[in-house]
């Protein structure tokens, strides 16, 4: 399943890389981070900011992403249990919803 | 035609020759035999027995016809050789940004060692040595368990090694090691043996940093404990993460050429492996803060130490001190209070 990048445009997320439950972060972090959506000029571009906890936290991994037309996504990865899979279904689902928007306004 | 060889002239010269093959003879068996003492190293090593593979193909578990196990080979050799590895998480950079970027890194790398020399320490030059590169995220944990995890015992290594004819436990004409051709040979020690194999497999994802070998990683490799190198590469790779400021644009023109930082947006600073400990982001940080590398933490140690002892011997005289004035007091307390009836019965009578 791909994801409706166009769609995006905001991405944050705070994990701490050396606990399990981070691994759908680094891995969606690494399908976002693409030569045409890091330059700021690009029509593409999303906005991403990482934040890594230290070693020893145990607070779970979250990551919010948001929109075109300012809707935001919040998910509590570790809480819940994600896995990447999840996570790409629950953002394409969002994603793919405001394409069709678009593209019955014309 | 006549024959051009001459065989007449040859047959004629034959016994010409052994007749001075006889004199050869006769004139060794005049003279007194004495054998030469063979050398040192003859004596203590006989010739090698015939061995069951070439030296530098021991038997191994894993083929090392395959990449992944050269591949492995080539991991774990890194981890002994270099100390101090500082891992990165990289996504999607192309191979034009890679380029740049390591070029940005060797020009920082440079810097720092024409610094090291002009400040006249005897630090070696390192920059050529500093790689970062990509790898394979399955085969480097098993590289790090290997390194870590697998000590093969002292027996097992003195089976691998060739035995020495003047030990007189292990006497023997033998210089091969005592290794059968089987791969489950414990005496084989190798990275790719059976027996680092058995060792390691249990320990699948208990290193600390299996988790964080998920997805994309890139290495930056420095063969000697050096945080004025790793604080440059980290000024250049994650200048925000780590806190280092990266070169202005004044300074280093190139360094913000579009191609570098946007391919230094896709990269993350991610751990470190300092001296075989796992350190995390703030760590890191904490190794590259240090001032003037290894030889500015001995003299601060020296420092604390010195300032220690003279505060540890001023406490030692403190109680001591302490002590005497008190009892001092006390007896001139005493003796006040001896002295003082007496002065007043002298008064008194």
């Amino acid at each position: 399943m791909t994801i409706p990048i166009s769609t995006i445009t905001t991405f944050r997320t705070a994990y701490n890389p050396f606990s399990r439950a981070s691994r759908p972060c680094r891995l969606f972090l690494g399908m976002l981070r693409t030569p045409n959506t890091i330059p700021t000029s690009s029509p593409t571009h999303i906005d991403i900011q990482v934040k890594q906890l230290p070693r020893d936290s145990t607070q779970s991994p979250t990551m919010t992403i948001g929109f075109k037309g300012g809707k935001e996504l919040t998910l509590d990865v570790g809480k819940r249990g994600l896995k990447i899979g999840d996570v790409i279904e629950e953002v394409s689902r969002v994603g793919r919803a405001l394409q069709r928007e678009a593209s019955l306004k014309g | 035609m006549p024959p051009r060889l001459r065989l007449s002239s040859v047959r004629r010269q034959f016994p010409v020759c052994q007749y001075e093959l006889q004199i050869a003879r006769s004139a060794s068996t005049a003279a007194p035999a004495v054998t030469p003492a063979a050398p040192i190293e003859q004596m203590r090593h006989s010739p090698a027995p015939v061995s069951r593979f070439p030296p530098t193909q021991p038997p191994s578990h894993r083929n090392p016809e395959y990449r992944r196990s050269q591949l492995l080979r080539s991991y774990t050799s890194l981890l002994r050789t270099s100390p101090l590895i500082v891992l990165f998480q990289h996504n999607n950079l192309k191979s034009m940004e890679w380029a740049a970027i390591r070029r940005e890194l060797t020009n920082a790398l440079k810097k720092v060692d024409d610094k090291i020399a002009a400040e006249g320490r005897t630090a070696p030059p390192l920059a050529p040595y500093i790689k970062i590169q990509t790898i394979q995220t399955s085969i480097f944990e098993v590289a790090l368990r290997i390194v870590d995890y697998f000590k093969p015992s002292e027996s097992s290594l003195a089976l691998g090694r060739p035995p020495s004819a003047i030990d007189p436990v292990t006497q023997t004409s033998a210089e091969l090691p005592a290794v059968s051709g089987s791969k489950d040979d414990p005496a084989l020690t190798h990275d790719l043996s059976r027996t680092a194999h058995a060792a390691v497999k249990n320990l699948k994802g208990k290193h600390d940093l299996s988790t964080l070998l998920v997805g994309p990683v890139a290495v930056l490799s420095i063969p000697n404990v050096s945080p004025e190198h790793m604080k440059a590469a980290l000024s250049i790779l994650t200048p925000k993460e780590a806190g280092f400021p990266a070169p202005t644009r004044k300074a280093n023109p190139d360094y913000h050429d579009p191609i570098v930082q946007n391919g230094l947006r896709k990269i993350n600073l991610l751990a470190a492996r300092v001296d075989n400990q796992v350190f995390d982001i703030d760590q890191t940080k904490w190794v590259g803060s240090i001032e003037g590398g290894m030889d500015g933490l001995r003299s601060q140690l020296v420092t604390a130490l010195q300032s220690m002892s003279s505060s540890v011997a001023s406490t030692l005289e403190g109680a001591g001190k302490s002590l005497y004035f008190t009892l001092e007091s006390r007896r001139s307390v005493l003796e006040e209070e001896e002295k003082g009836p007496e002065g007043d019965k002298s008064e008194s009578s």
